[in-house]
């Protein structure tokens, strides 16, 4: 197996343990300010206990989408200590994706990070980024335009690159032919499906088919009656791709994206995946070796560049 | 002894009130409360050193995740607990319901201080909480002994304070298989219910079919089984042939631990507070609306909105309008708050 490419350097694929996928450690998102009153000043406040509740169902805080390099450290060191290897960040320039704190982080923790390229509508800038040697993987956001997705397709046809794509409002099936018509090779694409298309089975069984990866993130979230689909329908699907042999194609992750995520303001954190959700994955019928390659080879095989076209 | 006739009436830590006044009841809530457990049953992990860290940032995962931190099985700040309920007053909510039985700390001064200071009215719990809890000398107590205590909370009140318990329970019942101590409580709570015409209110009630013998008991003591709640309840509406059977018995299903952040079990469980809610709405529609209450069910630090969770306002705030959401009518889901939890906590005549 070849290298993949950390923002540490590269390491082989074998060496990098337990990993989860479509995280942000270290970012500053934008809030759009509310419009009532109550709801402004909440917006402003500074993370504190009591204001968690509100923050898990999705009421708007500045601070709450900053995330700071202390809170990612202990995050890394806890993940660590559940045998966490690699984290993929899919933290955008825009977010305020920081490679050099990214690197320090991972030489503290030991825990391996690949960095996203920075989005760009000239496929040059994003293989001039790929060939840095410390940034592993090439994102689509869902709001990327036609230029965007066609110049990251181009950047990662070229260098061999992994591709996430956020598939949002669009059927992944679509966007997926998309990808593959522009070259790109099945498995260098993973697709971030949408909570409707968690229910539809037979078109995640097509993509699987088709050799493309399917990233489940956002788990973790501490499920409300707002939650549409929870962790264990999630798991209910992943087991029945299992059982149809798609679980090579299966990636896990928390989907940091807020502070309350972060265990160390009480949220699941990256933690859950290997020490909640994968014994979950057992107690639902899927053996060690097939629970356990959705974090480890599964994650090694889909971050190892494919040979350049 | 003279049994006071409560019939139509509910009672709270004030006295009697005519149930209408209730307004918007949380059928199943404990203010006061402590299950660090008994002396002589502790719980696993109660003797390590994490466990006796004060709830905070530093543990709250651990908390939610169910770790063992005693800190987070005690309810016992009134200045905090005041600060919890008054939301649920701010939100449209009248009344409390803590069914914090004996052996768990049940503290009627404190409810009805609680009740002065915040506006609100609390009814109290009796009778006896899950296994796990019962005193060292269960095995001993008898059937009359206990349903004495439980009639001296109601007629005469709790621990010398004249403050009466106007419901029996959260009576425990885990059942699976039900044992003896389980069958006693239910009898004395069966007894008690009919002397006194107390409702009553169960932590469950038995496993699957062994509700149907819980509630046999009850029915052989001449209890009125339509004041009788089974709490814990929330899923029945997913299993419908077994919610048509226990329903048809005129008992009341109680959809409860709603919003909660963590439990001793962590949170990924087959089902959702959105499943729950859904099961609800299968009820609604055989016509079952009629014997649906609900409840938070606050019964670990973490809940509570000091503590990163919903506290006590999570129903007004999302869980009914997610079910007006998925369909339910809003006066279905109005009643299930009012006119519904009044009948469930209404006397009977004392026979």
């Amino acid at each position: 197996m070849s290298d993949v490419v950390t923002v540490t350097g590269r390491v082989p694929a074998e060496q990098l343990g337990i990993g989860v996928v479509g995280e942000r450690l270290v970012a500053h998102q934008e809030v759009p300010r509310p419009e009532r009153a109550t709801d402004s000043w909440f917006c402003e406040q500074p993370v504190t206990m009591p204001m968690l509740g509100d923050l898990m169902m999705g009421r708007a805080n500045r601070d709450d989408a900053l995330l700071e390099p202390a809170h990612a450290r202990t995050e890394l060191e806890r993940f660590a200590t559940v045998g966490g290897g690699v984290v993929v960040d899919v933290t955008t320039a825009d977010e305020g994706r920081d490679l050099a704190e990214l690197a320090r982080l991972s030489a503290k923790t030991g825990v391996r990070i690949v960095a996203a390229a920075a989005a760009s509508t000239d496929p040059g800038d994003i293989v001039e980024e790929l060939r840095s040697g410390v940034v592993g993987l090439v994102t689509v956001s869902a709001a990327a335009g036609d230029d965007e997705r066609a110049a990251a397709y181009a950047a990662a046809v070229r260098t061999g690159a992994p591709l996430l794509t956020d598939a949002g409002d669009t059927d992944p099936v679509v966007l997926v032919i998309d990808a593959l018509e522009s070259g790109l090779r099945p498995e260098q694409i993973a697709v971030r499906p949408i909570a409707p298309s968690i229910a539809d089975r037979e078109a995640l069984r097509r993509l699987a088919a088709a050799g493309v990866y399917l990233l489940f993130d956002g788990l973790g979230r501490i499920p409300t009656v707002r939650t549409l689909v929870s962790d264990h329908e999630i798991a209910a699907t992943i087991a029945s791709l299992v059982a149809d042999e798609a679980g090579d194609r299966v990636l896990l992750g928390a989907g940091l994206s807020r502070k309350h995520a972060f265990t160390a303001f009480g949220g699941h954190g990256l933690p859950f995946v290997p020490a909640q959700f994968v014994p979950y994955l057992r107690m639902l019928g899927l053996t060690e070796g097939q629970a356990d390659r959705l974090i480890t080879t599964n994650v090694h095989e889909f971050l190892t560049w494919t040979e350049a076209a | 002894m003279t049994i006071e006739n409560l019939a139509g009436k509910a009672l709270t830590v004030e006295g009697p009130v005519d149930p209408a006044a209730l307004g918007e009841v949380s059928m199943h809530e404990h203010l006061f409360l402590d299950i660090t457990a008994p002396a002589h049953n502790p719980r696993p992990g109660y003797d390590l050193p994490e466990a006796h860290t004060p709830l905070t940032l530093e543990n709250l995962s651990a908390a939610r995740m169910g770790g063992a931190i005693i800190d987070n099985s005690l309810l016992g700040s009134f200045d905090e607990q005041l600060a919890e309920v008054l939301p649920f007053r701010y939100r449209g909510g009248s009344t409390l319901v803590d069914v914090s039985s004996i052996g768990l700390g049940r503290d009627a001064d404190a409810l009805r201080r609680l009740s002065r200071a915040s506006g609100l009215h609390v009814v109290m719990g009796a009778g006896w909480y899950e296994r796990n809890f019962h005193p060292a000398n269960m095995d001993e107590l008898t059937v009359e002994e206990m349903t004495e205590q439980i009639v001296t909370d109601i007629t005469v009140g709790v621990d010398g304070t004249g403050i009466r318990s106007g419901i029996i329970g959260e009576v425990g019942v885990e059942g699976n298989p039900l044992t003896d101590n389980e069958l006693k409580s239910v009898r004395a709570s069966g007894r008690a219910s009919r002397i006194t015409g107390a409702p009553i209110t169960f932590h469950r009630g038995g496993f699957g079919d062994e509700q149907h013998t819980v509630l046999d008991v009850l029915e052989d003591e001449g209890v009125d089984l339509r004041r009788v709640t089974m709490g814990h309840a929330g899923m029945v509406g997913l299993d419908m042939p077994f919610a048509r059977r226990l329903l048809a018995r005129g008992v009341f299903v109680e959809a409860d631990f709603l919003g909660t952040t963590g439990s001793p079990w962590g949170t990924l469980f087959p089902f959702t507070d959105r499943t729950v809610a859904f099961g609800l709405k299968n009820l609604v529609d055989e016509g079952f609306g009629e014997q649906i209450v609900l409840g938070h069910d606050v019964c670990q630090k973490i809940q509570l909105r000091r503590y990163g969770g919903h506290g006590y306002t999570y129903l007004h705030e999302h869980f009914l309008p997610a079910l007006v959401e998925i369909g339910i009518a809003p006066e279905t889901v109005s009643s299930f708050m009012t006119t519904n939890a009044h009948r469930a906590l209404t006397f009977g005549a004392p026979a």
